[in-house]
């Protein structure tokens, strides 16, 4: 579980490769050696990641996918995609230390 | 505009018109070492008169990874038999071949599948998964390479070929959108 002072970035050394015209992204994770395919949505969860909260995430995925999502069905997705990044090693998290 | 700023546009423009929001998803690609590892030296696969058919193809849209991972093992099981077994390349002429960085007489099946590699196609070609399948055939293999990918299971002899020829059928029946594209690279020839 995230809590929404969570911060998420991309985990250090880790190449993004947008595949545009395939609507993939491929990402290669040099900490454990692996090239992973990434579907849409979590290449769009994963280029928000940029250092944003969890609560921060939440707001701007549901304005990305509004038209085809409501926000419940969207903060559900996010989370099973951001589960799968970070236990990818895609992506980072931080638990925020302010009080 | 920044890098962010507009693959934020272009996913959200993809999204929308799927009109969908898929699944999260995340696949492991695999890396075919079999591809680097099987394929010999370009002079021994010259003078074994060696040959590489390669089949460009698009994924049917519903076919998963995972599906085509279970059709490599499957094929690549059907042509693991003991009348394809590993055996010391010989030339056209029949003589041995040596290679002249080991000094050794490489061993390979004169039929073998090398593996199925994700394509790196232009940017403009249509969207889509596309991937490259490679086999490499040396001896009477080139003749077994011709009759496995272009004929009907049930009319090819010698027997054992028959279910390497039936996977083949399988790939293009139920992974395949479409026809491949062939390319036979002959290491003989000059670049």
């Amino acid at each position: 579980m995230f809590c929404p002072t969570d911060r998420f970035e991309r985990a250090a050394g880790v190449v993004l490769r947008p595949m545009p015209e395939w609507g993939r992204a491929y990402a290669y994770t040099p900490r454990r050696p692996a090239l992973t395919e990434l579907n849409t949505t979590t290449w769009l969860i994963a280029t928000l990641c940029d250092g944003a909260t969890l609560a921060e995430l939440e707001e701007e995925f549901a304005d990305a996918v509004r038209r085809v999502a409501g926000d419940n069905a969207a903060r559900d997705t996010l989370h099973r995609g951001l589960a799968m990044l970070v236990e990818a090693g895609i992506i980072a998290r931080t638990e925020d230390a302010a009080p | 505009m920044s890098n962010r700023t507009r693959t934020l546009l272009y996913l959200r423009a993809l999204i929308d018109a799927d009109r969908t929001l898929d699944e999260p998803r995340l696949e492991p690609v695999r890396l075919h070492v079999r591809t680097a590892g099987s394929i010999p030296p370009k002079a021994v696969m010259a003078a074994a008169g060696y040959i590489v058919v390669v089949w460009t193809w698009r994924i049917k849209p519903e076919v998963t990874r995972t599906e085509i991972e279970q059709w490599e093992l499957g094929h690549a099981a059907e042509l693991n038999v003991a009348e394809n077994a590993a055996q010391p390349m010989t030339g056209i002429g029949g003589a041995g071949i040596t290679d002249a960085e080991t000094g050794t007489v490489p061993s390979r099946p004169m039929l073998a599948y090398h593996g199925t590699v994700l394509a790196r196609r232009s940017v403009f070609a249509p969207p889509g998964r596309t991937v490259q399948t490679l086999w490499g055939a040396w001896g009477e293999g080139r003749q077994w390479l011709e009759a496995v990918l272009s004929r009907a299971p049930d009319t090819i002899q010698p027997e054992w070929l028959q279910p390497i020829a039936r996977t083949i059928v399988t790939l293009r029946s139920e992974l395949m959108d479409g026809e491949p594209e062939v390319t036979v690279i002959d290491p003989s020839l000059p670049l």
